[in-house]
């Protein structure tokens, strides 16, 4: 599923002519990180559930001794993890600067519509309709604005204003966060500083960062495979 | 990871860790020991230094 979601929006980008076809390398990039760690994630489960002979044996048997008493050793029995999202830290299209949770899923959280209905993350994903879905929060200034305005129009782009708290929006698109979800799913400090968050059609989180500026232009640029680090 | 003491009694420590195995066959101080580094491991928490002590634990050998 995920090696689908990854692969779908990439493929529809280049085939739109949108992004590089070099895009495509960045599956490999994200993909095989992710099977590495499932594998990594099924091979525990697999030690503790077939421990081999010996000291394996014997820890399985004093974490299992352990847990039926105390709560703490619970975590050690490992009979199967739930599946998670698995993170990007390699990606060639991920914009890693400090303190970005670039490469991270975002997660599906609850916010509201300008009209006041609840909506999720996913339905905003829906609404950027394969497009890289920019969210913009806190005020925008008049040159923030412009800026927006004009990478809106040369770039494959859906843009979203999430004002701080209730105060007015300045775009015409936007939604509001009154519990700082979104916020907090895009791995932006809580708060009502302006900060920007690019997501992909696939629920990850390209890039993220404060100004309306010329990191935003090239994260795109990166994100679609046009230009980068590799490149 | 702490090396320098930070004990509050390092020898009635020691004293209780043998008498606590006095009679328990090479099978049964081997569970003991396993149950006890995890009941230790739990009290120290933290990843770096857990690390830190697995290491050094093999480095000493």
């Amino acid at each position: 599923m995920a090696d689908a979601d990854n692969l779908a929006w990439k493929l529809a980008a280049v085939q739109r002519g949108q992004a590089a076809p070099a895009l495509l390398d960045s599956y490999e990039d994200e993909r095989l990180e992710a099977a590495r760690e499932n594998v990594r994630v099924t091979n525990r489960t697999a030690r503790f559930l077939r421990p081999a002979d010996g000291i394996e044996r014997v820890y399985r048997d004093a974490a299992i001794a352990l847990a039926k008493r105390h709560p703490f050793a619970r975590a050690l029995v490992n009979t199967g993890r739930m599946a998670v999202a698995n993170p990007y830290t390699r990606s060639r299209i991920c914009q890693y600067t400090p303190g970005s949770a670039a490469g991270q899923s975002v997660q599906n959280v609850e916010f509201r519509w300008a009209n006041g209905r609840t909506g999720r993350m996913n339905q905003l994903l829906d609404w950027a309709g394969g497009d890289l879905l920019l969210l913009c929060f806190g005020a925008l200034s008049a040159a923030a604005l412009r800026r927006l305005r004009e990478v809106l129009a040369t770039t494959p782009l859906r843009a979203v204003q999430v004002p701080a708290g209730r105060e007015s929006a300045q775009a015409d698109e936007h939604v509001r966060d009154p519990k700082g979800h979104l916020r907090g799913a895009c791995g932006l400090p809580a708060g009502d500083e302006p900060a920007w968050a690019l997501v992909r059609p696939d629920g990850y989180l390209a890039a993220s960062g404060g100004a309306i500026d010329g990191r935003l232009v090239q994260a795109i640029g990166l994100t679609l495979g046009l230009t980068g680090v590799h490149a | 990871m702490i090396t320098t003491p930070n004990w509050q009694d390092a020898d009635t420590f020691y004293e209780q860790l043998l008498d606590a195995q006095v009679n328990l066959s090479p099978e049964q101080q081997q569970a003991f020991s396993a149950r006890l580094i995890l009941l230790l491991a739990n009290q120290v928490g933290d990843a770096a230094v857990l690390t830190e002590c697995i290491q050094t634990a093999r480095e000493a050998g």
